[in-house]
């Protein structure tokens, strides 16, 4: 197991985010901590702390960043863009993280409950649309009852238009490098966002750092 | 429980700039289509009492902000469906009205994006090209229709058929109305324009502890981190709420109410009883207005909601 170090850091990281165009000049964070301090998953989990993940991005601790558990916690309720004096978008960074663990084949079993929802949209241009008959039947009988149509289904020409745009804009391949990428495994090791190394003294087991 | 107005944050001059349209594009949410279909009827008869004509059109697509920021497709995708969506109000001349605080955060952050970033607006653009689409030109004006109706409470006001004398309503904004800093009506932090909608309607608005907390199931946690995060957070949110006296939530989004409706289902069974309806804002307003009780498809609720309107209907 690898153990964090600083020489290891770069500034690439804190290019990568610059030129995603998703995320704003994080430079200029005054790590006040108010971000912390309204944010409803940090008073749950207090190992997840957006200011301090602010500080590791600046720092370049990519490593540590990409193989976090902490950063698929954010629940995106942008609590911490509302309060930020800095005017920072916290949440848009975080999607750009996520993206930039991804790409080191990190936090695939957090993406993946989604996949399916993502073939089915692909099918049908709306999202969440259920597959079993019985709950179909059921929403065909309240929508109609409401005098909707029933069910909400995307035209045919929105359909062939929805996929095309999967085949333009990259998502197919996209979609199909991701599930072609194994999950690399992990190699710092967290319990509740302390960093775990190989206990010499007692081969086998791990202390804190 | 008059205390909340002292502190009232609401932009007056945001508000009087917004406009009483004639007639509106209304974009449909999947999430509001399925889980609550009643909250689309409900918008209807709402704006059709305010003499708001609402054109849908079954060429929009999913919005495709959640699967983005569940990271599951490649941002292109976002903002080219953002653009190709927007492309067909702008074709009708109409702007948008929107009724779930996903669609609207989504449309209008993607559509800021497409506008502020040449790279960006070269794929929305790319893209309707491709499709024989006219290129979005990004004056086409987004809503949500909370704000609408908050424009003319006046004549909502008049309009009450059924006054919900007594009734403790309290409020679930929804962060991602609220996130939009640059146009929202009210502060992100202390909003108060739904408890002066309450109030119009003859209700009694209840503030509680948790107010402004958000509903934990954005961004697809409810699924990856229901167990660690979700569920302790939303049993914190309607607790507080119960203890505060709370009869009747409100939300003004699809994706809210799932979680705050649904969810206490497995709240109460973990030993923590608790029972308060979860409607939309707009299903409130509608059933104040005096719509048929059928019409606004509180059926579909996992915690009933009959049982505190009842006695308001004749
Ligand atoms: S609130 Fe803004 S400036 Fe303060 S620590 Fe958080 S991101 Fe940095
Ligand atoms: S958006 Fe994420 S980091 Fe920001 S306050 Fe909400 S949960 Fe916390």
């Amino acid at each position: 197991m690898k153990r964090e170090q600083a020489s290891d850091w770069s500034i690439e990281f804190e290019n990568a985010i610059a030129t995603s165009g998703l995320a704003d000049d994080i430079r200029r964070c005054i790590s006040c901590g108010k971000c912390t301090g309204v944010c409803p998953v940090a008073a749950i989990s207090p190992s997840y702390n957006p200011r301090q993940i602010i500080r590791e991005v600046l720092l370049g601790n990519y490593e540590r960043i990409v193989q976090s558990e902490e950063i698929w916690r954010c629940f995106w309720c942008a609590n911490c863009a509302a309060t930020c004096p800095s005017e920072i978008k916290y949440p848009l960074l975080m999607l750009y993280i996520r993206y930039f663990s991804m790409s080191h084949g990190a936090g695939k079993k957090h993406v993946d409950p989604f996949i399916r929802f993502v073939t089915k949209a692909r099918q049908e241009a709306v999202t969440f649309q259920p597959g079993k008959p019985a709950r179909l039947d059921e929403i065909r009988e309240l929508r109609s009852s409401l005098g909707l149509a029933p069910l909400r289904i995307v035209s045919d020409k929105g359909i062939k238009e929805y996929q095309k745009l999967f085949e333009i804009t990259g998502t197919d391949e996209w979609l199909k490098n991701y599930q072609e990428t194994p999950e690399v495994p992990i190699d710092l090791s967290y319990l509740e966002g302390k960093i775990l190394v190989p206990d010499d003294s007692n081969s086998g087991s791990e202390r804190e750092v | 429980m008059e205390e909340y107005q002292k502190l009232s944050l609401i932009d007056p001059q945001r508000v009087a700039n917004l406009p009483t349209p004639d007639k509106l594009f209304l974009f449909l949410s999947c999430t509001g289509s399925i889980e609550y279909p009643g909250t689309e009827r409900a918008v209807r008869i709402v704006g059709e009492k305010l003499g708001i004509e609402f054109i849908e059109s079954v060429d929009q697509t999913c919005c495709t902000g959640y699967m983005l920021t569940c990271n599951a497709v490649n941002p292109q995708l976002a903002l080219a469906s953002t653009s190709r969506n927007l492309s067909i109000p702008q074709e009708m001349g109409l702007d948008v009205g929107v009724f779930c605080n996903g669609c609207y955060g989504y449309l209008r952050e993607l559509a800021h994006l497409l506008h502020s970033n040449p790279a960006f607006k070269e794929v929305g653009d790319k893209a309707n090209q491709a499709l024989g689409r006219e290129k979005f030109h990004g004056h086409t004006k987004i809503y949500h229709v909370q704000e609408l109706w908050f424009r003319q409470l006046e004549k909502l006001t008049s309009l009450v058929k059924r006054p919900l004398t007594g009734l403790k309503i309290a409020a679930h904004y929804g962060c991602h109305y609220l996130a939009n800093k640059d146009v929202a009506i009210d502060d992100a932090q202390y909003p108060t324009f739904h408890e002066e909608i309450y109030k119009a309607l003859g209700a009694t608005p209840v503030v509680y502890k948790e107010r402004r907390a958000c509903c934990g199931y954005s961004v697809g946690r409810g699924f990856t981190h229901r167990e660690e995060t979700v569920l302790p957070h939303i049993t914190n949110k309607m607790l507080s709420a119960a203890t505060a006296g709370v009869q009747l939530m409100t939300t003004t989004c699809p994706g809210c109410n799932t979680a705050l409706d649904r969810e206490q289902k497995t709240i109460t069974a973990r030993g923590n009883a608790v029972s308060i309806p979860v409607i939309d804002l707009s299903q409130l307003i509608a059933f104040a207005l005096g719509a048929p009780v059928e019409q606004l498809g509180f059926k579909a609720n996992t915690t009933p909601v009959l049982p505190v309107l009842e006695r308001f209907i004749k």
